[in-house]
């Protein structure tokens, strides 16, 4: 698809997202569940990499869309749809991990997440020997707890960037900053990384050299 | 060191290729005159190409297919909105409570009270049926009869939205006039189907049925893209659900379930057949 047709397509789905949050405004249920159905992959995604747990990010992708239709009512029509809900799923999972941190760490649902995880590992590599996928899987968790380290601002504009595809102009449209402090976020985000990745690096051998 | 600092800038947009075509040429000039840059740059480089090798689990199809169904319930449940088909209407009538006339709601009472009654009559008038068999039998016959109803359903199902995948899969957006798919026609049917997909996906829930109830999960999803088409003459949203149909592959999900329908159909035919020749022979 060229560039002028995708944003035509944009264009085209805008405009039809305004008719769909008018008919949702009149009750049509339908039109809400195309909503759900067009974002649910995005926001549940957001979310997990923000949080880091699959229960959570469930729970929190749900509350988004639940927020997102109570709050109909007051929405600026001439807004777009889409930021506003990446608005609401960055709230909501800020909250979330905030909520988090002041909580022990290890509880069933991290022991299922370590489960998932590993899963998801086998699928990615499965000719692995178990000593490889075991330095693997020591990797994730170096990288898991390197995100952890970070502030909850820091790690969500590194994930939006990183692994959401989202440029920094669209995420400061989220945040409602400038470009600048999203930029200044990331890169105090990517200095705090590599300084954790690089200590737990010098405790285990796995991954890329800092030196 | 001021250079330093304006070049320390455009890390990041430069580690994410969004440095402007102007600033890239100065920028790696810099890189290559100040080795303190350059290592740090590279550096970061490093953590970014490490922080990529993280593995995000992936919740699963089933995950995303059932994702409405169980925010459905969760609306119901905390009132937010009734998302059921019959409960529907008391959030229409919610939302637009302030505007509605009390003759209204007398009418729509007086209307209920009129279907509660021919469901009463049929429920104990009916004549009662032959009750020959054994219960045991009875249940035996009811149960299978219900897994063949269900399997037949969704067949049924499918037949009836093939009609308006194909018609729209096939519809030629540079040479054919959008008017021929007849669409308020097709957008009266995909609503329809789309009521009836909940409670049919729930009567498929089990192993037997998975392949059969991610078809209609699948078919769902575009029958409400159509349903929700705006304007029979946006060919771009027309393109979008003909792009949702090919990236889910359902034209081809479709020709399975008719090959594996055609092939029980086949077996019961044979089955019937040699107990036929079986009776004759005695």
């Amino acid at each position: 698809m060229s560039s002028s047709n995708r944003e035509k397509n944009e264009m085209a789905m805008e405009e039809n997202e305004t008719n769909l949050i008018e008919r949702v405004c009149s009750g049509d249920i339908y039109a809400f569940q195309e909503i759900v159905e067009r974002y649910k992959k995005k926001i549940y995604y957001i979310a997990y990499d923000i949080v880091g747990d699959h229960h959570e990010a469930e729970d929190i992708s749900q509350e988004v869309f639940i927020k997102m239709y109570r709050a109909l009512d007051h929405f600026r029509k001439d807004a777009k749809m889409s930021s506003w809900l990446y608005q609401i799923a960055v709230n909501t999972s800020i909250d979330s991990l905030r909520r988090k941190k002041a909580k022990p760490r290890i509880n069933v649902e991290d022991i299922e997440q370590v489960g998932l995880q590993e899963q998801a590992l086998e699928s990615a590599s499965p000719e692995a020997d178990p000593e490889r996928r075991a330095v693997a899987t020591l990797m994730q968790e170096h990288i898991d707890l390197a995100l952890d380290k970070v502030t909850p601002q820091e790690r969500t504009v590194f994930v939006m960037r990183h692994y959401n595809e989202f440029k920094i102009r669209e995420i400061a449209d989220v945040l409602e900053v400038s470009s600048g402090t999203v930029k200044s976020l990331l890169f105090r985000a990517l200095k705090k990384l590599r300084k954790e990745l690089s200590s737990s690096q010098g405790k285990h051998r796995w991954g890329a050299s800092y030196d | 060191m001021i250079d330093c600092k304006k070049y320390k800038d455009m890390f990041v947009d430069a580690l994410y290729g969004e440095l402007s075509f102007e600033d890239k040429p100065f920028f790696e000039k810099h890189l290559k005159e100040c080795a303190l840059c350059r290592q740090e740059y590279e550096e970061m480089s490093v953590t970014m190409d490490t922080m990529s090798q993280r593995i995000r689990p992936e919740p699963g199809a089933e995950f995303f297919d059932g994702y409405w169904d169980r925010l459905a319930k969760r609306m119901d449940k905390e009132r937010v909105v009734h998302t059921t088909k019959d409960k529907w209407w008391e959030s229409l009538l919610s939302r637009k409570a302030g505007h509605t006339p009390r003759w209204a709601y007398q009418a729509v009472a007086s209307i209920l009270l009129v279907i509660v009654g021919i469901f009463l009559g049929r429920m104990f008038f009916t004549p009662s049926q032959g009750t020959d068999q054994p219960a045991t039998m009875a249940q035996a016959v009811s149960q299978s009869d219900s897994q063949i109803n269900v399997s037949q359903r969704a067949f049924d199902y499918i037949q009836r939205s093939k009609l308006i995948v194909v018609a729209i899969s096939n519809f030629d957006s540079e040479n054919q006039d959008p008017y021929v798919l007849d669409f308020p026609y097709q957008q009266q049917v995909s609503r329809e189907l789309v009521q009836e997909a909940s409670l049919l996906k729930e009567e498929l829930s089990g192993r037997r049925h998975r392949r059969l109830q991610e078809l209609v999960s699948d078919l769902e999803v575009i029958l409400l893209q159509i349903a929700n088409l705006e304007e029979e003459s946006d060919i771009s949203a027309i393109e979008l659900v003909q792009d949702g149909v090919k990236s889910r592959g359902i034209l081809f999900k479709i020709h399975l379930a008719d090959t594996a329908q055609f092939r029980d159909s086949s077996k019961a035919q044979s089955e019937a057949d040699r107990a036929l020749n079986k009776s004759k022979s005695f």
